[in-house]
């Protein structure tokens, strides 16, 4: 049986009246990569955090493969969290040596490749005698990624993975997802605020939006019903009629509408020559979703 | 639970390597530095030496609770294991105090309760130590000076500084002592596991 990791009704109040989650309800399937995306603050870190039982759900319950996640090392074991570390003394393994921290990896994931983690320190250019608290944020992205691909756990996620890292390492990190991915077939989560470069990695999308799921599925499908029409304004509003308009723009005599449509709805589309449709990508959907107004025209 | 053995045994060694060089470096300053002329001013430095060495042995534990917790929560860890095997972690604090009473020519009693009103005071700055964690810097700031409080009590009190004070031998030779000092930490432990179950990282 394949195992899934699945949260349902998940919510996590944080004092007393922050709802960071509200009733989410998600299942990561295995060999997948995920994308979790999500403007600053929907709740995404939190969502991984509970997913991996270092953050305690208010409400709701996780399980992977049927069996509870919270306080179940066995089934720990088979999840790596590869979060973003904080700067702050005591808040997070800081005086920790690289060395050190990649050891401790190595004695609590029971799938650990040490020579893989060695290659990729070399190739990163990582110095295993260095402190944590003494790396850029750059070298702090590589060790993180360091420890989620060396981890081999059939679900890795990786937060925030190409934060502070440069154009080429971002690139490298990419090709290395994609290479590892080919041979392990396991599941990865990525979170990640750089949806230009990182949409064509992802298989599945879950977005999130303030505490709610507000897509999730194939990341082409959900692309695919997003289009961008233009044209003269009179043009444009007679096009869309009676469709999902979910963010609009008007420039003088011209306007710009993003409209959500099924296959019937825009090969009608597509037979109105006053009006011009173009293909969206994933960032600008998930621009037009979380900053919608969403309306019938 | 394997993995945070492991890694807790690992982690004891080098926090004993690191108690040991306190040890030293109080024996180099109060044995062998101040040994030629006994006068007050040395008596304080003296004691002055023992209570930067205890607190210091206090807080390696903490940093290990701390540091470790996020580090061993990151990577799989249960909230059980790692408070169980956290407990480990106050065994340098112990040794340093049973040393310190032994130090002091004390035997029997007041050794024992020693030790136990040592592991009382860590348990008690664990405590501390988790509160900080949900408080965030206010928190850090009130568990620093909880921290130096309990760890400079327990050391004092634990290497018998309180001698030259006077009245604090008699308190640490009441018999009920030990048993106090248990109860406490049984106490301080139940709240703090508590507090730790539902902790977020």
């Amino acid at each position: 049986m394949e195992k899934t990791l699945q949260a349902k009704a998940l919510t996590k109040v944080y004092n007393k009246n922050k709802k960071a989650l509200d009733g989410v309800d998600v299942v990561f399937r295995p060999g997948c990569i995920y994308g979790l995306i999500g403007r600053n603050g929907a709740g995404k870190t939190t969502l991984l955090s509970c997913l991996t039982a270092q953050a305690n759900p208010t409400q709701g319950e996780i399980t992977y493969g049927g069996e509870k996640v919270w306080e179940n090392a066995a089934v720990l074991g088979e999840i790596c969290f590869a979060r973003e570390m904080s700067p702050i003394l005591f808040m997070g393994p800081n005086t920790y040596k690289v060395k050190d921290y990649l050891r401790a990896a190595r004695m609590y994931y029971p799938h650990w490749d040490e020579a893989y983690a060695k290659r990729l320190v070399e190739q990163f250019g990582l110095e295993p005698k260095k402190r944590i608290n003494a790396l850029s944020k750059g070298m702090l992205s590589m060790l993180t990624i360091v420890l989620a691909m060396a981890s081999m756990a059939p679900i890795t996620i990786l937060d925030e993975p190409v934060a502070g890292l440069d154009v080429v390492a971002r690139e490298q990190f990419y090709k290395l997802l994609l290479e590892d991915y080919e041979n392990t077939q396991r599941t990865f989560i990525v979170s990640t605020h750089i949806l230009e470069e990182a949409a064509t990695i992802f298989e599945e999308v879950v977005l999130l939006d303030k505490g709610k799921i507000l897509e999730q599925g194939n990341t082409e499908e959900l692309v695919s019903q997003f289009h961008y029409v233009s044209g003269k304004k009179e043009d444009v509003e007679q096009a869309v009629e009676g469709m999902k308009v979910l963010s609009q723009e008007t420039m003088g005599k011209t306007k710009g509408v993003v409209v959500r449509c099924g296959a019937e709805q825009l090969e009608i589309l597509q037979q109105n020559t006053t009006v011009d449709i173009s293909p969206m990508n994933l960032q600008k959907v998930f621009i037009a979703l979380t900053t919608s107004n969403c309306k019938e025209a | 639970m394997k993995g945070t053995v492991r890694f807790a045994i690992w982690w004891l060694k080098k926090q004993l390597l690191a108690t040991l060089g306190i040890l030293l470096a109080y024996f180099v300053i109060t044995k062998v530095l101040f040994s030629t002329s006994v006068s007050t001013s040395n008596v304080f430095l003296q004691n002055f030496g023992n209570i930067i060495a205890g607190a210091v042995a206090f807080l390696l534990p903490w940093t290990w609770f701390l540091e470790g917790k996020h580090l061993a929560f990151s990577m799989g860890a249960t909230r059980k294991g790692f408070f169980l095997v956290g407990q480990m972690h106050k065994l340098p604090a112990v040794l340093i105090s049973l040393m310190f009473l032994l130090l002091a020519g004390q035997r029997g009693l007041p050794v024992v309760s020693g030790a136990v009103s040592a592991f009382a005071a860590a348990c008690m700055s664990e405590c501390m130590g988790i509160w900080s964690c949900r408080m965030g810097r206010k928190g850090l700031i009130l568990f620093t000076i909880m921290a130096g409080l309990f760890g400079g009590l327990g050391a004092l009190g634990s290497m018998g500084v309180f001698q030259d004070i006077g009245f604090v031998l008699q308190w640490i030779q009441n018999p009920l002592l030990p048993w106090g000092s248990l109860l406490l930490s049984a106490v301080l432990l139940a709240v703090s596991w508590q507090m730790f179950r539902k902790m977020d990282v």
